[in-house]
């Protein structure tokens, strides 16, 4: 069965290599092997379309859609002006506006999907059009966007905690920290990259057009306030909240006078158009998923992991490195449901804690969000941007240091993980 | 209730090598799994007849929906349901489900074990599966952000229902405001406040955290969780009489024992909750189940037609 | 005030020659409008069914249990309705690595044999759609109780669309592709 699998892999691989459409390319060996292991026909199909229902993967059309408009209706324009003015003396300064924009915008969505999809699509093309190449703004999008799905609100968070039978609320106050992290460590990428790029140009600060930026960034800036304040409030949830951005896009465009049926028609196909992309082989992820489930991978991984030592902190790397594999050809929440029904026990018998082990995973997965051959973050940002996925991955492969650098502080020092879960008393 | 014309079937005396998938939705820290699929898992493959039984708790294997549809098609040879799931292709199953239909879990099985029969044979005629039997989940009851005692409790407080028509009207019947909230997000939903309650088993509850929310549970056990052990016809087509034997006996005899197990782990909980300092346990009779049971016959004597209202009523006249 | 569609920077590999390229048959462009127009009317309903869903908790008169499962199911039809789409106009998300080993001739071989790879694997995804059709005859959905045979319609129309466009570009591969551009999409 198990070399079964391996040939099912080496099929996938073959087809991406020869540019089938990477839904497909998973789809068809998946299907074959099915076929093999006999179940029914149809199963493949089925539980394609069965991995598509489910209401938190609304958020992902509805936030591309978000972007998009945003982008449309003259929303983001507004937003660059503003922090271009506010940071234009910085050298850099539309770096780490996108890394500001990421940590302000991860505090609403709970998906790097719906990030980089929608963030992407205005930041990469502005920063392309201010003079940085386009491999370091897409590279720099791609990873800023991971730090949604760590800060809270997280879907994979949820999924975890439902997994491991964690508080959802002390994961969630376990991540703001690293969440943090990561976007400090990416900084840190932005100020020795720019070091070394004294073109890039800077703008003196300009009192009049900063005050001017900044009352024209008012509609925008009220968003996060709007959807973080309608979520914390309890006047709706983290994926309801995408429809409800959507709603106050088209208040703003009718507030700008931007907008106009042709517009709105564009921006729904622009949008059709890049779900279907994506959605598609997150519909064929589940299929894979299930089959490494049915054939319990997984857990002979597992039973592999305890046979090779019993230190927690062998156990930890170990499980990271399997992780980062598994993340490169597995979809996140796959791995999340598969793994950690298997790895947990084990962890906790070793004295580790499941609400950190749970932190670490989660970044861990979401770093493989970038990494090929199965990474939603790079095909969506190679989507958006209309550029090849390898040109994107070129892009991004610099900043996996740093945040692989983050992973290994957050696995080496527990405490930045669980220190204001303590403090909040979870 | 198997069809056994099948050509293929063995004939008596050989044991084929049989790998059973059986799939849950529950994880492996409840009862149903140590106290349910693990006994089974044992049970059978001590017996030493070539079964072999691969665990996928934890909805490894999909939604319960989902699941059932795969254990029609043969893909999972026996799943844990409860009743809701599978009305989607036997609808009738969700009357079952209705709330206070049976008063408590004794009722339940007295019903099962007189007029299960009947009952599971026509649901094998319009879905290709089998009902062995059914286990224990715990009795639903609400949690809540305030105590619930009588009905008019209920309509001021937004309680989230599964979104399936038999939990709603079990929602319009008991009086409750009922929200509908995907289970992914009902932690963080209940967390801030855009609902104020759930209801579940109390074990359930607990394994899902809820409880770390919700600092009021009211025992209302207002409808028998259940979960039937449902077996794919395509899968015992496949089996020897002794192994199906192995089987079924294996289920029913962990009927009793799951159930002392649930029993146990929603007292402890129970105890838990009891003890704590800032919560509420609204007990059995503290609540006006009178009240309640007159309300949710009244609604459903109108809202069920036909062969449900006749099954609905004929389960009401066994309620003693 | 609108934002400028912002040009990104075309791929110098695409053939730029010849502007006014035409990536697939006339009858398949609009069939592909067709395509595109359910798809946005699958997005629309996204919005206003998860609109719904949060004024209805504040309306409950407008408490309607079908919404969640309505937008669930169009974003369904969304992703299979577009799967012929993409493959015709070369907006499917594809590793590239290939072309910078394969040029010319060798490029055109492997353009045909990974067209014929999707038509093969579109068609056994048809081919599921027809059995999955004849399997749930009965079955209905939860809360609408619309019959399951036929929304997997939907990828049954879209894995058949993909299969036919699959085809035109095995006999297509020896022309340039066109860089697809999803904000420019018709
Ligand atoms: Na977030
Ligand atoms: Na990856």
């Amino acid at each position: 069965m198990i070399l079964e699998l391996w040939m099912v892999g080496v099929v996938i691989a073959f087809l991406l290599l020869i540019r089938v459409p990477v839904g497909l390319a998973f789809l068809g060996p998946s299907l074959w092997w099915a076929l093999a292991d006999g179940t029914s026909s149809g199963f493949a199909l089925k539980t394609t379309f069965d991995g598509l229902n489910s209401f938190p993967l609304l958020a992902v059309p509805l936030f591309i859609l978000v972007g998009v408009m945003a982008n449309r209706l003259g929303i983001a324009d507004r937003l660059y002006e503003f922090c271009l003015a506010a940071l234009g003396r910085v050298r850099g300064n539309l770096a780490y506006v996108n890394v500001g924009s990421a940590v302000g915008f991860s505090w609403m969505s709970g998906s790097a999907l719906a990030d980089v999809a929608g963030l992407g699509k205005m930041q990469i093309p502005q920063m392309v059009k201010a003079g940085y190449p386009f491999s370091f703004a897409a590279g720099l999008t791609a990873s800023s966007s991971l730090i949604s799905p760590v800060m809270p609100p997280s879907i994979p968070a949820v999924i975890y905690a439902a997994t491991a039978t964690v508080s959802t609320g002390a994961l969630f106050a376990a991540s703001v920290v690293p969440a943090f992290i990561m976007a400090a460590g990416l900084c840190a990428y932005i100020f020795f990259w720019t070091a070394r790029r004294r073109d890039l140009g800077t703008v003196p600060f300009d009192r009049r057009r900063f005050v001017r930026a900044a009352v024209g960034a008012i509609g925008p800036g009220l968003t996060p306030v709007i959807l973080l304040g309608g979520i914390l409030s309890g006047l709706f949830t983290p994926t309801e909240a995408a429809s409800v951005a959507v709603l106050f896009m088209l208040v703003l465009g009718v507030l700008y006078r931007t907008v106009k049926v042709r517009v709105l028609l564009q921006s729904l196909r622009e949008t059709a158009v890049i779900t279907g992309g994506i959605a598609l082989i997150l519909g064929a992820a589940a299929l894979l998923g299930l089959i490494l489930t049915r054939a319990h991978v997984s857990r002979d991984v597992a039973e592999f992991l305890t046979s090779v030592s019993d230190s927690p902190v062998v156990f930890m790397i170990l499980v990271n490195l399997i992780l980062l594999v598994l993340g490169a050809l597995i979809d996140a929440t796959a791995i999340i449901l598969v793994t950690v029904p298997v790895l947990l026990p084990i962890a906790t018998d070793l004295g580790v804690d499941p609400i950190y082990f749970g932190v670490v995973m989660i970044i861990n997965l979401m770093i493989g969000l970038l990494t090929p051959p199965v990474g939603s973050v790079l095909y969506i940002t190679s989507s958006v941007t209309g550029r090849p996925v390898d040109q994107v991955f070129r892009g991004v492969a610099p900043f996996l240091v740093p945040l692989v650098a983050v992973l290994v502080l957050i696995t080496a020092f527990p405490d930045l993980a669980l220190w204001l879960p303590g403090v909040l008393g979870f | 209730a198997c069809t056994t014309q099948n050509n293929t079937a063995p004939s008596a005396g050989e044991n084929p090598q049989l790998t059973i998938k059986i799939g849950s939705s529950q994880p492996e820290s409840q009862p149903n799994f140590y106290c349910g699929m693990k006994l089974l898992k044992e049970r059978v493959e001590g017996q030493n007849l070539n079964l072999t039984l691969d665990l996928f708790p934890n909805s490894q294997l999909g939604p319960d929906a989902e699941r059932f549809a795969g254990v029609q098609a043969g893909d999972i040879d026996i799943d844990l349901q409860g009743g809701s799931a599978m009305s989607t292709a036997f609808p009738k199953i969700g009357v079952l489900d209705a709330a206070y239909a049976f008063n408590d879990i004794d009722h339940f099985f007295k019903w099962v074990d007189s007029n299960g029969k009947d009952f599971f044979t026509e649901f094998n005629g319009a879905t290709d599966t089998t009902i062995v039997d059914a286990w224990y989940f715990g009795m639903r009851t609400f949690t809540a952000t305030a105590p619930i005692r009588k009905p008019e409790d209920l309509a001021s407080l937004k309680i989230r229902f599964p979104n399936t028509p038999q939990f709603l009207a079990n929602a319009k019947a008991l009086g409750a405001n009922a929200v509908s909230i995907a289970l992914e997000e009902l932690y963080l939903a209940l967390q801030q406040g855009v609902a104020q309650g759930q209801e579940n088993p109390v074990v359930a509850t607990h394994a899902q955290k809820f409880d770390e929310i919700l600092k009021v549970a009211s025992l209302t056990n207002h409808q028998v969780g259940t979960h039937y052990v449902v077996v794919s016809d395509k899968t015992l087509d496949k089996m020897s009489q002794p192994q199906k034997d192995a089987l079924f006996t294996a289920i029913h005899d962990i009927r009793a024992e799951n159930r002392t197990c649930v029993d146990d782990e929603t007292e402890k909980v129970l105890d838990g909750w009891r003890g704590e300092s800032g919560r509420t346990v609204v007990e059995i009779d503290q609540v006006d189940r009178a009240a309640f049971i007159a309300k949710a016959e009244a609604h459903f004597t109108s809202y069920y037609k036909g062969a449900d209202l006749e099954l609905y009523k004929s389960i009401r006249a066994t309620a003693g | 005030m609108t934002a400028d569609p912002v040009p990104v920077a075309s791929d110098p590999a695409a053939g730029s020659l010849e502007p006014a390229r035409r990536p697939e048959p006339a009858v398949l462009r609009v069939w592909a409008s067709a395509e595109l127009a359910i798809a946005c009317a699958a997005l629309v309903v996204i919005f206003v069914s998860v609109l719904w869903q949060v004024v209805s908790r504040f309306v409950p008169a407008l408490n309607w249990p079908g919404v969640s499962e309505l937008a669930g199911y169009s974003l369904i039809a969304l992703t299979f309705i577009m799967v012929g789409y993409l493959i015709g106009n070369n907006g499917h998300i594809t590793i590239q690595i290939i072309d910078y080993v394969a040029k010319g001739r060798a490029l055109v071989v492997v353009k045909a044999v990974s067209a014929a790879c999707t038509a093969v694997i579109c068609a056994l995804l048809v081919w599921e759609a027809f059995e999955l059709i004849q399997a749930y005859p009965s079955r209905r959905t939860a809360a609408l109780g619309i019959p399951i045979s036929i929304l997997y319609a939907f990828p049954l129309v879209g894995f058949a669309s993909g299969a036919v466009r699959a085809v035109v570009r095995v006999f297509y591969a020896n022309r340039d592709d066109v860089t697809f551009d999803a904000a420019e999409a018709r």
